[in-house]
């Protein structure tokens, strides 16, 4: 069930009635049997697993609280979660031969929604419970519906028990304006979705499928497909953050604009947010406050800043490498983790030098060519080329006709609409880039959410804004609405 | 007060969401393309609202008995209502429609393709999307499907249920947006017109522009037939035999080029049609003819691999005849 579907907004519609009309102490029973409806539809297959599971682990993180062997309790948790998202995510091939094709049950079974998600969310609840963080909970429906919370269920954001428990057990009184304002929030994430990221999807599947496309519109899907990952996992994020906001709770920002990043480290603290401070909390840190790297650091007392590096460059690898893996099997996220890993440590490593060339240079900061140089060149070390192809022959096709069959003159005669897009749909894209360009810098200079801005304005304003976005959408509705890209991670 | 002003507030945030829904429920020939005109003629004719004179004999099919039957080469008053993408589903209820609302023919002919054995088609994609079938006719439909577990099957042809017909019947614009923008390209209601007055004039024949390269035998793996299909098939002939109507079950000709490639379907299908010989012999009144045997025309006859052109059509008009009416064309 797609959040752009009509069986989605009914859902919906219903869930905010009763939860909002129905006893207080209702609302978050109406939430977990929305969200069990939700899944029903979206991975039917999957709902008996997934209950299953976090059944399991709801007696288990109980039993952990009240033994002395914690440790053990957390491990056999933690390997419970990675092997059951192995058997469900990694090898669909080994399933898939035991119980023929991917249709039917089994082929709903094999890549459930939202499964790493899950894990995800899971881990951090188990090992927050660890480091006794929070308590753990006593009442399975209200873990359960922590799992599988509707809005965020299909591709974040990657939520944290202790904030998300509390508001679950709030009660929530209708604020019409705070509905307004996550409706607002939901239309712009479904105008990024559908303005941009749908349209690009048929370009951009049209020039992967086709073998013989010139190595210009090879360069331009690989270059587009930053633009639709971009829209459709912020438009997804916004979609998810806007419905919670109408039911009064509050999920964790996962974007802010991350194209605009002038270093890779700032990149990764505006892209994927929530991806990124779990890899923290629950990678790095564990790595480099571990006791062995503890010791490793105090042992080497002549060289103790390089041990220090050293202890943070083998986070990183580790880091980027568990992050490429956990979007699936396959050598291309490997390859990507490898990537994002060679990218961090070289620029960690190069850091020092760095600043020292801009203190030496103070004019440089003021500089926007230089402002502008940081931003390509950070856009060019994370550029998700491993994501965007599906196998080395792929990329290695890609490269080769960028460079052997480039013929730049295809652009411009007419070429460029044999993929599926006329001219009327390039020119609604780009009026929706430019909008979303243009709402981004605003959001970025003001340091607030378009939402308020916009909710702020003369009732005459805000009416043309909404129905510039509401024929935006409608007039995109000509597009087959695509599947969200990390809805498969 | 206050609540008022809100939904007040929130229909003026959404008029141009209503403006559209309007435009695309009020005006389809304005924004459909011409097959929308096909089906609607169809559906005039079998509801009594065409110009045309009630039928002797009623084609109904695909598109391959669409652009293989000249009605008018058959007699004086025999209609083609058969349509792209058609199933023994849509044969099925314009026959029932035609029975309640204008009366009964003397003959049917029935013809369809292998592909419209084992899969819906063009169920969603044109029966339900040109409102060829009624709410009441395509969720009988969705619910056979569902007790013969052929859910799948439906999906596959674009749908996924009572609420995508909801969808298409509340005429919702995230199923109508795509053709409204197209209609910007050219003008659609001039096409519309065009393309229902052309419908009357030849009596529901069609010649078709080349586009399938390939044939739908060469294209499908093997043949899986659907029960819902089957029975469908099985109801429109228990109709024309309870209201002694004459059914002819006839195969149109097979592309010369592929035709021994295409025996890996038409020889499953050919089985088939044994079979439902068997079970309607042809000494039972009124008179069911069931053709088993599939006969293959040079490639000079066929527009593309599927479909026979107007001179093919011509050949097959005539040896249907001679096989069927005699010389004179129907009495």
């Amino acid at each position: 069930m797609s959040y752009l579907s009509l069986a989605f907004f009914i859902l919906l519609g219903l869930v905010m009635l009763l939860y909002y009309v129905l006893p207080k102490k209702a609302q978050w029973i109406i939430l977990l049997a929305g969200s069990l409806c939700f899944y029903l539809f979206a991975s039917y297959a999957a709902l008996p697993v997934l209950i299953l599971e976090t059944l399991v682990i709801f007696f288990l993180a109980q039993a952990m609280e009240k033994s002395s062997w914690k440790k053990g309790y957390a491990a056999g948790m933690i390997i419970l979660l990675i092997v059951v998202l192995g058997i469900l995510m990694y090898v669909p091939g080994i399933t898939g031969s035991l119980f023929g094709k991917t249709g039917g049950i089994v082929g709903k079974l094999i890549a459930p929604l939202g499964i790493s998600y899950y894990t995800l969310m899971m881990i951090s609840y188990v090992v927050d419970l660890y480091r006794e963080n929070i308590k753990a909970e006593t009442n399975f429906a209200r873990l359960l519906l922590f799992a599988l919370f509707f809005p965020a269920i299909t591709q974040g954001p990657i939520n944290r028990y202790a904030p998300l428990s509390v508001q679950f057990k709030t009660e929530h009184f209708f604020d019409r304006k705070e509905v307004f304002a996550g409706l607002v929030r939901f239309g712009y994430g479904a105008f990024k979705k559908m303005v941009i990221a749908n349209r690009l999807a048929v370009f951009l599947n049209a020039v992967s499928s086709n073998e013989k496309a010139a190595g210009i519109f090879v360069l331009m899907d690989l270059i587009l497909f930053m633009l639709q990952l971009y829209s459709d996992f912020s438009g997804c994020a916004d979609m998810a953050i806007g419905m919670s906001r109408m039911l009064g709770i509050g999920l964790p920002e996962n974007f802010r604009h991350p194209y605009f990043s002038r270093s890779v480290s700032e990149y990764w603290r505006r892209w994927h947010l929530t991806l990124g401070s779990w890899l923290k909390d629950y990678i790095y840190y564990p790595i480099t406050m571990s006791p062995a790297a503890k010791r490793y650091i105090k042992n080497g007392k002549k060289n103790r800043k390089a041990r220090i590096k050293f202890t943070a460059c083998i986070a990183f690898f580790v880091l980027w490498l568990v992050m490429g893996i956990w979007h699936g099997p396959g050598i291309m996220f490997v390859f990507m983790g490898l990537q994002y890993a060679a990218a961090f440590i070289v620029t960690y490593l190069l850091e020092p030098v760095s600043k020292r060339f801009v203190k030496n240079h103070p004019r440089l900061e003021a500089n926007p060519f230089w402002r502008f140089f940081q931003k390509v060149r950070t856009i060019f070390l994370l550029w998700p080329i491993f994501l965007n192809v599906t196998s080395p022959a792929q990329l290695g096709s890609f490269v080769s006709r960028i460079f052997t069959k480039f013929q730049a003159g295809k652009l411009f005669d007419g070429g460029l609409f044999k993929f599926d897009l006329d001219g009327l749909q390039w020119v609604l894209l780009l009026i929706g880039f430019v909008t979303v360009l243009v709402v981004s810098n605003i959001e970025e200079k003001k340091g607030e959410s378009i939402v308020e801005i916009v909710l702020r304005q003369k009732l005459p304003v805000r009416i043309v804004i909404y129905w510039f976005a509401v024929i935006m959408i409608l007039l995109s509705l000509s597009i087959q609405n695509t599947e969200f890209i990390y809805a498969q991670y | 007060m206050k609540t008022l002003k809100t939904i007040l507030k929130t229909l003026v945030v959404f008029i141009p969401v209503i403006l559209i829904w309007i435009y695309i429920a009020a005006f389809p020939g304005s924004y459909m393309d011409g097959e929308y005109s096909y089906f609607t003629q169809a559906k005039d004719y079998r509801m009594g609202k065409s110009s045309l004179a009630p039928c002797d004999i009623l084609i109904l099919g695909d598109s391959r008995a669409k652009s293989a039957l000249i009605p008018e080469e058959l007699s004086s008053a025999c209609v083609s209502v058969a349509e792209g993408g058609s199933t023994a589903v849509e044969a099925y209820y314009t026959l029932k429609d035609y029975l309640t609302y204008v009366g009964k023919p003397e003959k049917v002919v029935l013809s369809i393709s292998s592909y419209h054995f084992t899969s819906f088609d063009g169920f969603w994609t044109r029966s339900v999307y040109f409102d060829f079938l009624s709410w009441k006719q395509a969720e009988e439909v969705i619910k056979e499907a569902g007790s013969n577990k052929e859910k799948e099957a439906l999906e596959a042809a674009g749908g996924s249920g009572l609420l995508t017909l909801f969808e298409y019947k509340i005429k919702s614009p995230t199923k109508y947006m795509s053709p409204v923008l197209n209609s910007l390209k050219e003008d659609r209601k001039s096409i519309n017109l065009a393309a229902y007055s052309e419908m009357e004039r030849t009596r529901g024949f069609k010649s078709f522009v080349s586009w399938w390269p390939t044939s739908a035998e060469h294209d499908m793996e093997d043949f899986v037939l659907l029960k819902t299909l089957d029975s469908y098939y099985r109801k429109t002939i228990d109709l024309c035999i309870e209201n002694g109507i004459e059914v002819y079950s006839v195969n149109t000709p097979l592309i010369s080029d592929t035709y021994e490639e295409a025996k890996k379907i038409s020889e499953p299908f050919s089985r088939y049609f044994q079979e439902l010989k068997a079970d309607y012999p042809e000494t039972e009144y009124p008179a069911v003819h069931i053709e088993t045997e599939f006969e293959s025309y040079d490639t000079k006859y066929f527009d593309d691999a599927d479909h026979l052109n107007p001179e093919g059509a011509k050949v097959y008009t005539e040896s249907f005849k001679d096989r069927y009416l005699g010389k004179g064309g129907a009495s």
